[in-house]
């Protein structure tokens, strides 16, 4: 099939579902930006305490134990995270090295998207909790590699006891145990455990808009005046890593760890393009303002430049997730 | 310009009247073969009569029947229509009336109309369409080999594969099943339903109906019980009353599963899992391609679909408040 061919197989229809995903998270990001001018008080430690403590953990539990386990699944986006993240950070070194040696940039924003504030719920919206599941899997991996190649290049030092103390992880095991063990549930505790569950779901799903409000917190305290400084970690960030991306699910396919022969199983067919997808989309992220902790933990340690590089990646991601998208609907879902 | 001067002389050329002696001599016989040739294939094909028995009128599976009987080059396929409109005494009157002589072959949609044509008509061969369990129903002895003169297409669903799908869009732990008491078709989709209910973790609760005036009390229930979903088997009888049903669940926000894809099109039905009809009706016509080209009935194996069909109905999913994932839109049916 021609390039012409595959970009016709987009319908609107996809188009406007993507619309009706992005538009929602666009302005819930802006909503965020205004809290964060507007509040004078400084609230978004607590904000982030009650995301990461109690909302983050019920959603990611919530998710994967309704996700069958699969350990080739974890394997695939596990590999994509740690080769996109290694390639990325050679790919700055590259490019450039002379701004860290001058102390400008530690290459966080650039290394590092925002895995979890703004790809889960994007994921959950676009692709449900099939999407959800695979995009958590993919924000663990990010945090292993913050705290361990993160880290590395902040500190010189790996931080595996700040690692070991995200509760996130524990729910994800908890729940990745629940989906491979199936728990005999007595009868008389069923509607019990079905209640308990609701009560999870709904406050998992809460973790959505705040996610998202977080994101857009600290974006409205960065100088517009300094976005140029950022542009070439932002372009890096959200057009060189999804670039990377498309070329490792080529590996994937030409390898056949990612099968594309649709078979009988249509089901598997459809869960393995949705890996494709959220790598893809995973890359093409905006950077993290996690790296920046501009107010949250009172360590601004981060240079200007840095701070740039998320606003820089942020406005230009509007713009490269919806041509990510396109080419995601056209060369993943349609053969 | 110089194209209409080309055609002008062309037009003076073609006026010189040998000139058009020799092209009506030479162009005449070619006509000719070619009329010939397509009145010889018109005789040629053979004609055959088939009774269509439907139990709930035209569905897309008579439309794919039909077109695929209408393309085979070796018929010429009559159809005669008999529509029970949703009755079984009709459905006993129709089959009691038919002159078997008339027909080649009686086509009979559905386990009800399938079970009074195999229990009436023995010796002209009956193709089914959209008999859910023809075993169990005793319209065949096994999927291979009908032991009678029945072969025809089954709309068996894999429950396993629908449930998996479902999981994409909803998470069910409370399920309504509704169906009709009356027809056989809906208990067997609700024994494979029960077998996979504990690897997916939900609970069923039984709804059935079996006129009209039970459908208000089925309803109540159903909002009652506070179930997330709700699952229609391959009913004609609910098929028949679903405008009100849909109407009910859906102002009450609750989603709606059918197995007839019809349901979501005309119905407001959330999404369907099931065969495609249509589909249906092309497999149901090769098999009588085969009874017409000699085989007995009995040794033409039964069809069934290879994949689920899945339609949805963004109206009903935004109504509910249901999202619907990206990567089903490649492989559903959408109906805005």
């Amino acid at each position: 099939m021609t390039l012409q061919a595959y970009l016709a197989s987009v319908s609107s229809l996809e188009i406007l579902m993507w619309l009706r995903g992005i538009i929602p998270v666009v302005l819930i990001v802006v909503v965020g930006v205004v809290i964060g001018r507007w509040d004078q008080s400084r609230n978004q430690r607590t904000l982030d305490k009650l995301t990461q403590q109690i909302f983050l953990p019920c959603l990611i539990f919530s998710s994967l134990h309704r996700h069958p386990f699969d350990l080739k699944e974890i394997a695939q986006i596990g590999t994509a995270a740690t080769l996109l993240t290694v390639g990325i950070t050679l790919l700055s070194f590259l490019l450039m090295g002379a701004a860290r040696k001058q102390q400008e940039t530690n290459f966080l924003p650039t290394i590092f998207m925002s895995s979890a504030s703004l790809l889960l719920p994007l994921a959950f919206i676009l692709f449900g909790n099939q999407g959800l599941a695979k995009a958590i899997y993919f924000y663990l991996f990010m945090l292993l590699l913050t705290h361990t190649l993160g880290s590395f290049l902040t500190e010189g030092k790996v931080t595996w006891r700040q690692f070991l103390k995200i509760p996130s992880l524990y729910t994800a095991l908890l729940g990745m145990v629940c989906a491979a063990v199936t728990l005999p549930i007595p009868a008389a505790f069923e509607e019990l455990a079905w209640l308990s569950e609701k009560g999870i779901d709904l406050t998992g799903l809460g973790a959505l808009p705040l996610l998202i409000i977080s994101f857009g917190y600290p974006l409205g305290r960065i100088p517009l005046a300094d976005v140029l400084k950022g542009v070439p970690g932002a372009l890096i960030r959200i057009v060189g890593a999804p670039v990377f991306a498309f070329m490792l699910i080529y590996l994937y396919r030409q390898s056949g760890w990612l099968n594309f022969e649709k078979g009988y199983d249509i089901l598997g067919f459809i869960d393995q393009r949705t890996t494709e997808a959220i790598i893809v989309i995973s890359a093409a992220m905006p950077s993290s303002h996690h790296t920046l902790r501009l107010d949250a933990s009172g360590n601004p340690t981060v240079s200007q430049r840095d701070a740039a590089t998320v606003l820089a990646s942020t406005l230009g991601a509007m713009v490269t997730l919806c041509v990510v998208f396109f080419f995601t609907a056209a060369f993943i879902f349609f053969d | 310009m110089i194209r209409t001067g080309a055609r002008s002389r062309f037009v003076q050329i073609c006026s010189i009247v040998p000139l058009r002696i020799l092209l009506c001599t030479l162009l005449c016989p070619l006509f000719c073969t070619f009329f010939d040739y397509s009145q010889a294939q018109a005789a040629t094909k053979e004609k055959r009569n088939v009774a269509m028995i439907l139990f709930r009128g035209e569905t897309p599976s008579e439309q794919g029947f039909r077109e695929t009987l209408a393309a085979a080059a070796e018929y010429d396929v009559q159809f005669t229509t008999f529509d029970a409109a949703q009755s079984k005494e009709r459905l006993q009157e129709i089959i009691a009336g038919l002159d078997t002589l008339q027909y080649d072959m009686i086509y009979a949609f559905g386990t009800m109309a399938a079970q009074v044509a195999l229990a009436k008509i023995k010796d002209t061969p009956i193709i089914f369409n959209v008999v859910q369990r023809p075993i169990e129903a005793n319209v065949a002895a096994t999927w291979e080999h009908s032991g009678n003169n029945a072969t025809g297409a089954s709309n068996m669903v894999s429950m396993e594969s629908a449930f998996k799908t479902l999981a994409l869009v909803l998470n069910i732990r409370k399920l309504a099943f509704v169906y009709n008491e009356n027809d056989p078709a809906p208990r067997y989709q609700r024994a494979d339903v029960e077998k996979i209910r504990k690897k997916f973790g939900f609970k069923v609760i039984d709804v059935t109906v079996q006129n009209t005036a039970d459908i208000p009390e089925a309803l109540k229930l159903i909002v009652n019980s506070k179930v997330d979903a709700v699952m229609f088997p391959s009913d004609s009888f609910i098929k028949a009353n679903a405008n009100d049903i849909m109407e009910t669940l859906n102002k009450h926000r609750i989603p709606t599963i059918a197995i007839i894809p019809e349901m979501v099109r005309e119905n407001e039905a959330l999404m369907s899992l099931g065969p495609d009809y249509y589909e249906l009706g092309q497999l149901a016509a090769f098999n009588a391609l085969q009874v017409f080209g000699g085989k007995h009935p009995s040794d033409v194996p039964i069809q069934t679909v290879p994949s689920l069909k899945i339609s949805i109905n963004l109206k009903t999913a935004d109504m509910l408040g249901v999202n619907v994932p990206l990567q089903l839109l490649s492989l559903s049916t959408i109906i805005r």
